[in-house]
């Protein structure tokens, strides 16, 4: 093979599924069809009559809706282009009907008869029902671009970069009307389109270098408002309307420059920066308040768009140094400065849920926040592959319009690597992290024109308040001879929020595995993994209402998943030179609970937690086994027969229960319309033949 | 000292497998036919240095051997600088081979980087003329298209997964990322040869790197969430999960950890209740990620 090797290859195949393959999890991100296919084909051709030019050419899952295409040409050592065209599905659920079709972009309809008959009979809904359509509700991505790189000498470099992709299909939308009386699911149209295009340059000597580049990303959205009827009223009156009407995500773009740095200080000394400034715009016009022409004295709008203008600078500078042998120093700083000029509109008042006005004022906050950060560390050579660092890192983290308007955290962190033997290596790390909010004001970024109870003393939010965090984690990498390696991972993180008497409370990870691999001969080798992972979470709420305010209504919620992964399996390579084999399996297996509480006492008077009952145990099942022979038939081409079993259960009180009526469950939705969305369990049988050439 | 080259021809003579399988690479290529210093005219010894004083140390050997006598001088492997587990050379010094020619494009913050720092070498995830993995019957992997596959392992997510185990098993759970399907790999979000941002982002921040992929939710938007404005993470685990949606926790608890109020808010509510079921909070609130309606405040416009 190396004497002559091969300029290409192309793997065709053909393929037969047994078992239910329409399930969204099976098609997820991919697109496995029974029939022929292509698996992949690939071309290499080098010097390229005689030259130093170059072509190459490849492609996996042609013609299917996830294949790929990359081809390059270039010079080596003096340019290269690349194209690519990419294609990605995703699948969110096949077993969806709906009673909406879209009329014009963005429009959903339903037809007035049913609408009539739903009016005058919600409980007709279930007959109403036999007319919805099926709905795959997909979405694929089509991304095409190109690059080149020109390099006119070893230190000089340029780039420039464009790329077009399309996102385009539907995605399940939640919906409501008139408050929570209509709660209408739709399939959200999508119609995206995004361009990048970006330009840099490079210069890079042994003494140090730069990069400067711009980039532009402009976001294009076909659709960007979403009407939908009301299937249960055809007519518009205040309090009830017949329509809805929301924004979808508006057209924007960002630009940003760039520029980074490295500047050998002297032989052992570097100082690397890095610049970038990122603005990101938004101007599309605003909707009206509310499509319901029966909702009277709507104030006008303050402004016609938004003007959404925010800016991201980010600076780092690092220093590492060697100053002895056996001593390795690094210093950083960063500053992440995201400045937000967006006018903070005020709204007199609003329509809520296209049903009436909500009598409330509402002002929009430009929110903002710089961090910067300051660390250091310094690591010691015991001998080679054995090492202790010490590490320290200050952070201070400003926000405007949040909770904390200051917030500072000091990390302190230990790593010892130890390598005794040539065998046996490990490392271990302990890190202890404390953050300290300057104050806290509940409820200001929420609602700075009032209009909603205040929070209950001691409910601080989770991303910003008090908090200490303490990680430790082992690594250990055993290879016991040539032939068997081991390796074992043990992880620990628990955060405690002691300062919070509400919100989340506290949170511990415990993440865990085993890896061992094995060479039973030369061309035979065995692998195993395990992991197991525990998460745990406590938060406490109260359940209250303004005359009702006490701890007796205190419950809390406890939050467990378990997460046990299994892999195994066997490889088998050019036995007698014409038999390569592969067979694994794997499993991930995950479990949740959510366990909920009261912490009252039900016989006092005023009690109103009743609905704090433990949630149904939670669990998916992915087994995957494949096996695959591959025989070669001659020196250029290959057989390879393949079985592949997949299953995937799951446990899922909230999805395997949808449907377009969900009355059954809370009569609340007498009048609501679901998607009936599930992802529901598999089990296919992918068997598979296929021939490499190889030329 | 020039002299002390012997030129690559020379390495062919003993390493022929090794040399064949080097000169199919693009770098190869470069050094052999279009080099562009005087660094990549040296081709084998730009990296193992000046071979002199190896070969004849070497051809002192096969004399010797030739002869029918036991040799008696130093071993040839001492005057060549070599790589890997056995190497008697630093990770450090094995990198500064490499990094004569490659500090730059993302190799530019390597130094002092977290894979730098804990004594990483180059070719702990790269190969230049090793044979390339056994011939693959089935992965459980598949790698992206790329023109980069100098590497250990059959793909670019089992050299990552070798120290990180744990981003294997979320990779395998019910809510993922197209990374298993090949449509995605580690370096799709990390520049695991140093970065400026934390967790070797390729971008200045978490929400930064999603943005690559889901510029819609960048916004600016008329009424922003802030945890989302922050930091996608917040809400969502990006390795895997086994809740829907890449989520951490599943609604309503996810929200009910900022979130209470009179009302709905503020309950536990049944596990068959419109606040529970389908995406719970977000049956409503479909905004989450910011709305640009002047009645989205509440992200449900």
């Amino acid at each position: 093979q190396d004497a002559n090797p091969s300029i290409g290859d192309v793997e065709i195949g053909l393929r037969t599924l047994a078992g239910d393959r329409s399930s969204s999890q099976f098609n997820e991100y991919r697109d496995i069809t029974p029939g022929l296919y292509i698996q992949r084909a690939s071309l290499d051709l080098e010097h390229l009559f005689q030259t130093n030019y170059f072509l190459t050419f490849q492609t996996r899952q042609s013609w299917q809706k996830d294949q790929r295409f990359l081809g390059t040409f270039g010079n080596y050592g003096k340019f290269s282009c690349t194209a690519r065209w990419e294609g990605t599905p995703h699948d969110f659920t096949n077993t969806a009907a709906t009673l909406y079709t879209m009329t014009s972009s963005g429009v959903l309809t339903i037809p007035g008869a049913t609408r009539t008959a739903l009016q005058s009979n919600p409980a007709s809904l279930p007959q109403a029902l036999a007319g919805a359509t099926p709905l795959n509700v997909a979405l694929t991505r089509k991304l095409g671009g190109g690059s080149c790189q020109f390099t006119p000498s070893a230190a000089w470099s340029f780039n420039l970069q464009y790329s077009h992709e399309a996102e385009n299909g539907y995605r399940p939308f939640g919906t409501t009307l008139n408050n929570t009386t209509n709660m209408l699911e739709v399939p959200e149209p999508v119609d995206y389109k995004t361009q990048e295009v970006q330009a840099g340059v490079e210069y890079g000597t042994r003494k140090g270098g730069f990069q400067a580049g711009y980039a532009a990303s402009l976001f294009g959205n076909e659709n960007q408002a979403l009407v939908w009827d009301n299937p249960f009223n055809a007519t518009d009156a205040a309090g009830s309307a017949s329509r809805g009407r929301l924004a979808l995500y508006p057209n924007n773009n960002a630009q940003s420059l760039n520029f980074a740095g490295a500047l050998n200080l002297s032989r052992t000394t570097r100082l690397m920066v890095s610049v970038s400034s990122d603005w990101m715009r938004q101007n599309a016009s605003f909707l009206p308040f509310t499509i319901n022409t029966a909702v009277a004295n709507v104030p006008a709008l303050p402004a016609n768009s938004l003007n959404g203008r925010k800016t991201a600078v980010a600076t780092n500078i690092t220093l590492t140094s060697h100053p002895l042998a056996r001593l390795s120093l690094t210093a950083h700083y960063r500053d992440y400065d995201y400045i937000n000029d967006t006018p903070s509109l005020f709204f007199s008042n609003y329509v809520m849920t296209d049903s009436a006005l909500a009598n409330l004022a509402r002002q929009s906050l430009p929110y903002a926040f710089n961090q910067q950060s300051i660390g250091t560390s310094a690591t010691w050579l015991l001998h080679k592959g054995e090492s202790v660092t010490v590490g320290y890192e200050f952070v201070d983290l400003s926000r405007q319009h949040r909770d904390v308007a200051d917030s500072r955290e000091h990390t302190g962190s230990v790593t010892l690597d130890l390598n005794p033997k040539k065998w046996f290596s490990m490392r271990t790390t302990y890190e202890h992290a404390q953050r300290d909010p300057q104050t806290y004001v509940a409820n200001l970024e929420l609602y700075p024109q009032g209009g909603n109870p205040a929070l209950i003393p001691g409910w601080e939010l989770y991303d910003e308040a008090e908090r200490t965090r303490t990680k430790g984690g082992t690594l250990m990498q055993v290879d016991a001879s040539d032939r068997l390696s081991f390796s074992a991972s043990y992880d620990l993180t628990q955060d405690r929020y002691n300062e919070s008497l509400y919100g989340l409370l506290g949170y511990r990870a415990l993440e865990s595995s085993a890896d061992v691999s094995y060479q039973l001969y030369n061309n035979v080798s065995l692998f195993g993994t395990y992991a197991y992972e525990r998460y745990k979470s406590d938060q406490r709420s109260r359940q209250y209402s303004a005359s009702n305010d006490t701890s007796n209504n205190d419950w809390e919620s406890y939050i467990r998943d378990a997460i046990q992964t299994l892999s195994a399996g066997a490889s088998v390579s050019r036995l007698r030179n014409k038999v390569s084999v592969d067979v694994f399996y794997s499993l991930s297996f995950a479990k949740g609970q959510i366990d909920n509480r009261i912490l009252g006492n039900p016989s006092l008077a005023g009690f109103l937690v009743t609905t704090a009952q433990d949630y149904p145990e939670t669990g998916t099942r992915y087994h995957q086994l494949t096996g695959a022979v591959r025989y070669r038939l001659s020196n250029n081409l290959s057989s390879k027969l393949q079985y592949q079993w997949e299953r995937y259960d799951r446990t899922d009180f909230q999805l395997q229960i949808m449907s377009p009526s969900m009355s059954l469950y809370d009569s609340g939705t007498k009048t609501s319309l679901f998607l009936g969305g599930d992802v529901p369990p598999y089990q296919v049988h992918i068997l598979s033949v296929s021939l490499d050439y190889r030329f | 000292d020039v002299s002390q080259y012997v030129g690559s021809k020379a390495c062919d003579e003993c390493h022929h497998q090794g040399y064949r399988k080097f000169a199919l690479t693009k770098m190869a290529k470069v050094f052999f036919d279009a080099p562009r210093n005087e660094l990549e005219q040296q081709g084998c010894e730009a990296c193992h240095g000046p071979a002199q004083e190896h070969v004849e140390a070497a051809r002192a050997h096969d004399r010797a051997r030739a002869s029918g006598i036991a040799y008696q001088g130093p071993p040839s492997g001492q005057f060549i600088l070599r790589f890997g587990k056995d190497s008697p050379l630093s990770a450090r010094d094995q990198n500064d081979r490499c990094l004569q020619c490659h500090e730059k494009g993302q190799r530019l913050f390597w130094q002092g980087s977290a894979h730098e720092s804990r004594g990483l070498a180059c070719v702990t995830c790269h190969q230049v003329h090793q044979d390339p993995p056994a011939a693959v019957a089935a992965a459980r992997f598949q790698q992206p298209l790329t023109g980069n596959t100098l590497f250990p392992k059959r793909t670019q997510m089992e050299v990552c997964f070798d120290c990180h185990p744990m981003r294997k098993a979320q990779l395998l759970r019910s809510s993922h990322m197209p990374v298993r399907e090949g449509l995605m790999t580690c370096a799709s979000c990390h520049n695991v040869h140093g970065s400026p941002n934390p967790k070797l982002l390729i971008a200045a921040t978490v929400n930064d790197t999603c943005y690559k992929c889901h510029p819609e939710r960048r916004g600016p938007f008329l009424w922003e969430h802030p945890p989302v404005m922050e930091n996608c993470l917040n809400c969502h685990e990006a390795h895997g999960s086994s809740r829907a949606q890449l989520l951490r926790i599943n609604p309503p608890r996810l929200c009910q950890e900022c979130h209470t109020s009179t009302g709905h808010p503020g309950t536990p509510q049944l596990a068959t209740s419109r606040y529970v079921f389908n995406r719970g909070c977000t049956n409503c609130h479909s905004q989450i990620h910011g709305s640009n309606s002047p009645s989205g405040s509440r992200f449900q416009r």
